[in-house]
């Protein structure tokens, strides 16, 4: 019973990297780079939620992750202009120079406590398994939004321009789409998935200014994890991360589960599961 | 050309020796400066390796942080726990971090450059979580203090500025003679085209393996050095932030030469120093960070100042039995 | 004394590029590789340097290399050029040209660290060797020019000019007189048969067939991954497969 309770809270938990695995996975399917910074978005996120309080914050949040993303993709919009042949690796240096910059902002504005927004009240019990409203409620909202999401990219027009740029952007763009407005609202998308995210963490795990690079390196492990990645198999990836720091933080010595989502990192991408098409960008 | 060749070696050492003695003067006019003098250092310890492995062979690596930590750590618990003399522990130090590096360096540096970033920065966040846990080894999150200080070194300032500088006069010089080396134009064949180095008869795994696991080792030697200069040695003390700093510094300094590396370090550590405020650093610096990406991915001590591109004043006459007339040249 | 290659095999998916080819080159002869766009023959070149894995055998003075890495096989002997060239294009002609000497540099990774004066006085020596190369090849006014300031045609002879200097006794080249001039490409041909000459084996894979037969020992036609003629070079370029292969059937009388 402990297993399993353990095993659906995790999961419950794995919405959240779920989110933020989704939001990483469309932004690199489609402009070839790892937005590390997306878990900042999500702390920025939560962050700004908390201090503007319910209801109105959880929106404020999600909109405040937008900004900083949009702000990321304007970055990137520049470096491209400025040399369409460039090394992509410099692109994600920015993305992590970003996060210090979102990490020490936050810092500065609201402190260093790790922060709470008001969460869904209540539990129940089925069968002897112990679960809570909140976990629920973050989990159909993940599942929902990927829905959404899922449908519009397979039946609506934007969601087939971004389909198109995510396979081949040279292509897509000979054919008269324009790749880099697509990929700017992928970043604001991106953002906003990130921003959802981060307001559900500060609902349960709360959020501090320093937690946005550790969510980045969860949803990264979660985006590759299942070898390929799409957007579905991203979010799945995100619920088993979850579910494997949950049971880490259950059966494994105090602390040990930080080291979960490296591990997988390391040893997903050195088995070359991941096909090196994903990384390609990254070398002309 | 040998004179050309000699000269294109020693000016970077002979600049960063200059460098040294200007540090060590102001140091002895303004004490304080010397503390700032040991950090560049230290820092450009870090970079430069890298800047060998990634500028030159095209293999980023975001855990030079991380293997200064080994070598911190392992001087810490050898000469704190056990009473080793910081001189034997050296060995450790420096080999530890070293056999590590050489060890998971196949798997790793098959990878793309943007995996392997992403795999290195994951390795030192393993390594962090390994300091934290381990608490009766390494202390836990208080980590280890009362380290002694190096005999002799640890008693003047001005002596730990010479012996860091001294290693980073070394490692310049290596490196600058490693470049000017038949296996330097192999180890630049491997960064522009890995088929191509491979098809020339350069061993790709066994090269980059070899510099993975060198930078690991000085590394380590630098956290050695750290561990007995600061006394106190912690998981946060050099901690996955200091990792991507270093990267930072090769970048922004210049990744294709040699000074690229000690000036990145060098404006790093003077703009810690100068930036007010420690919380709102991060944005300030950061943002520079990225301003310095966009507009000059090359860094400062760009590529235009290499060697090789400037063209030598020797020319070499045509063969004579030409035959026919040459329409092209471009 | 060969290199030789049994029953070579290769997919690429659905298409077989190359099916169960075999071919024998010994010191001092010039065995051509003709065959059309597709054929397989820049495919064959990959499995004799180990750049992909065949099924199938080769064999190089008695000893198997199937299993040999790259590198190891330049090691042995067997060195190529690219039919597109690859190198770094913004170093000199001269540098490009040195990089052929790796796997005969006389001092290891510590005296290069070191940067022992052997070291320096070994790239003196090795540069000369360069030179002289270049020069062979026509390049010599461009020693020390950058590498991307060349024509195609000049990049290949380039290519060829490093092959040669890592001093192989196997030499793949992949269509180095494509592109070329007149009078380049008569230098080619001597640089190629003095190579020959001087006892290197040789596999030249070449579109113009009256170059290739000239300079050739032994054609070899290779159609779909298949080989449908070999032997003499005018009877290969004369049999009725190779006519129709590169004319079509309405040519074949
Ligand atoms: N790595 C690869 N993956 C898939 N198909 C390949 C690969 N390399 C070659 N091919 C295919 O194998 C076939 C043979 O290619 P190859 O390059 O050997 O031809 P070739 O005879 O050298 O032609 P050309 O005269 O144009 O150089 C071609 O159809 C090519 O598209
Ligand atoms: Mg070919």
């Amino acid at each position: 019973m402990a297993f399993v309770e353990f095993g659906l809270n995790g999961i419950f938990l794995g919405a959240v990297f779920g989110l933020l695995a989704l939001a990483i996975a469309v932004v690199w399917m489609t402009t070839d780079v790892v937005d590390v910074a997306t878990g900042s978005y999500a702390a920025a996120a939560g962050m700004v939620a908390v201090w503007a309080g319910p209801p109105w914050g959880a929106l404020l949040g999600i909109l405040a992750a937008t900004a900083l993303s949009g702000t990321m993709g304007v970055i990137f919009l520049i470096f491209r202009r400025l040399g369409a042949t460039r090394d992509t690796i410099l692109i994600v240096l920015c993305t992590i120079a970003y996060t210090f910059v979102i990490e020490s902002a936050l810092q500065s504005v609201f402190g260093t406590d790790n922060r709470f927004f008001p969460s869904v009240p209540g539990a129940f019990d089925v069968a002897g398994v112990f679960l809570t409203f909140q976990g629920v409620f973050a989990f159909l909202l993940a599942v929902v939004l990927l829905a959404g999401l899922l449908a519009a990219l397979r039946w609506s027009p934007a969601g087939l321009l971004m389909r198109a740029s995510a396979i081949s952007a040279k292509s897509a763009s000979l054919t008269g789409i324009p790749v880099r407005r697509v990929q700017f609202v992928v970043f604001l998308l991106g953002g906003a998935i990130a921003g959802v995210a981060g307001v559900l963490a500060s609902m349960s795990i709360g959020v501090s200014y320093s937690s946005g690079f550790a969510l980045s390196i969860v949803a990264f492990s979660g985006a590759v994890v299942l070898g390929r990645v799409t957007v579905s198999l991203a979010f799945t990836g995100g619920l088993l991360i979850g579910l494997a720091i949950a049971l880490g933080q259950a059966y494994l010595p105090q602390g040990w589960d930080a080291a979960t989502a490296p591990i997988l990192i390391v040893a997903v991408l050195c088995s070359g599961l991941v096909s090196r098409d994903m990384f390609h960008g990254a070398r002309p | 050309m040998t004179r050309s060749v000699r000269l294109s070696r020693i000016s970077p050492v002979l600049i960063i020796l200059g460098i040294a003695i200007t540090l060590a003067i102001a140091g002895e006019v303004r004490p304080s400066i010397y503390a700032t003098s040991v950090t560049i250092g230290f820092f450009s310890l870090l970079a430069l390796p890298l800047g060998l492995l990634y500028g030159q062979g095209g293999a980023i690596s975001l855990a030079q942080g991380g293997f200064a930590a080994v070598g911190a750590f392992t001087t810490a618990i050898l000469t704190v726990k056990f009473g080793w003399s910081p001189f034997a522990s050296l060995v450790v130090s420096v080999g530890l971090p070293a056999i590590l590096a050489f060890v998971i360096a196949r798997p790793l540096l098959r990878l793309p450059e943007l995996s392997l970033a992403l795999v290195t920065i994951s390795l030192v966040m393993i390594f962090k979580v390994v300091f934290e846990r381990a608490e009766r080894l390494t202390g836990g999150y208080n980590g280890i203090t009362g380290i002694a200080p190096l005999p002799i070194i640890g008693v003047e300032r001005s002596y730990a500025h010479w012996t860091v500088w001294t290693a980073v006069l070394i490692v310049a010089y290596c490196y600058a003679s490693y470049v000017e080396s038949g296996r330097g134009r192999a180890l630049n064949a491997i960064r522009v085209d890995r088929l191509l180095a491979e098809s020339t008869g350069t061993n790709v795994a066994l090269e980059l393996s070899s510099l993975f696991s060198l930078s690991a080792g000085i590394a380590g030697f630098a956290g050695w050095f750290y561990a007995h200069y600061i006394g106190f040695m912690a998981p946060d003390s050099l901690d996955p932030t200091l990792s991507a700093n270093i990267l930072f510094m090769v970048v922004l300094g210049g990744r294709k030469s040699v000074l690229g590396p000690i000036v990145g370090a060098s404006l790093f550590t003077l703009a810690s120093d100068l930036l007010p405020g420690t919380v709102t650093q991060g944005m300030i610096f950061g943002s520079l960070l990225i301003v310095i990406l966009v507009f000059f991915p090359d860094g400062i001590v760009s590529p235009g100042m290499m060697r090789w591109t400037r063209r030598r004043a020797t020319t070499i006459p045509e063969a004579k039995n030409t035959p026919g007339v040459r329409l092209e040249r471009a | 004394m060969t290199l030789s290659a049994r029953d070579l095999s290769v997919r690429f998916g659905g298409l077989q590029a190359l099916a169960e080819v075999s071919l024998e080159v010994t010191p001092g002869r010039i065995l051509g590789l003709i065959g059309p766009n597709g054929a397989g023959k820049t495919t064959l070149f990959n499995c004799l340097t180990g750049v992909i894995q065949p099924k199938g055998t080769v064999v190089v003075d008695g000893v198997e290399i199937t299993q040999l890495r790259t590198d190891e096989r330049v090691r042995r002997g067997i060195s190529r050029t690219f039919q597109t060239p690859r190198l770094d294009m913004n170093r000199t002609v001269l540098d490009a040209v040195m990089l052929g000497y790796t796997p005969h540099l006389a001092q290891g990774r510590l005296a290069c660290f070191l940067g022992l004066p052997s070291v320096g006085r070994s790239e003196e020596h090795l540069r000369n060797g360069a030179i002289e190369k270049i020069r062979l090849l026509g390049l010599g006014g461009a020693a020390e020019d950058r590498a991307g300031s060349l024509s195609l045609g000049q990049l290949r002879l380039l290519e060829v000019a490093r092959a040669l200097v890592a001093g192989p006794r196997y030499l793949l080249l992949d269509e180095p007189a494509a592109g070329l001039d007149e009078s380049d490409r008569i230098r080619l041909a001597d640089a190629i048969k003095n190579a020959a000459a001087s006892g290197i084996g040789i596999v030249l894979i070449e579109h113009n067939v009256g170059f290739v037969s000239r300079l050739s020992h032994e054609l070899l036609a290779l159609v779909n991954g298949t080989v449908v003629a070999r032997g003499e070079p005018n009877s290969v370029v004369c049999s009725e497969k190779v006519v129709e292969a590169y004319l079509g059937p309405a040519y074949v009388h």
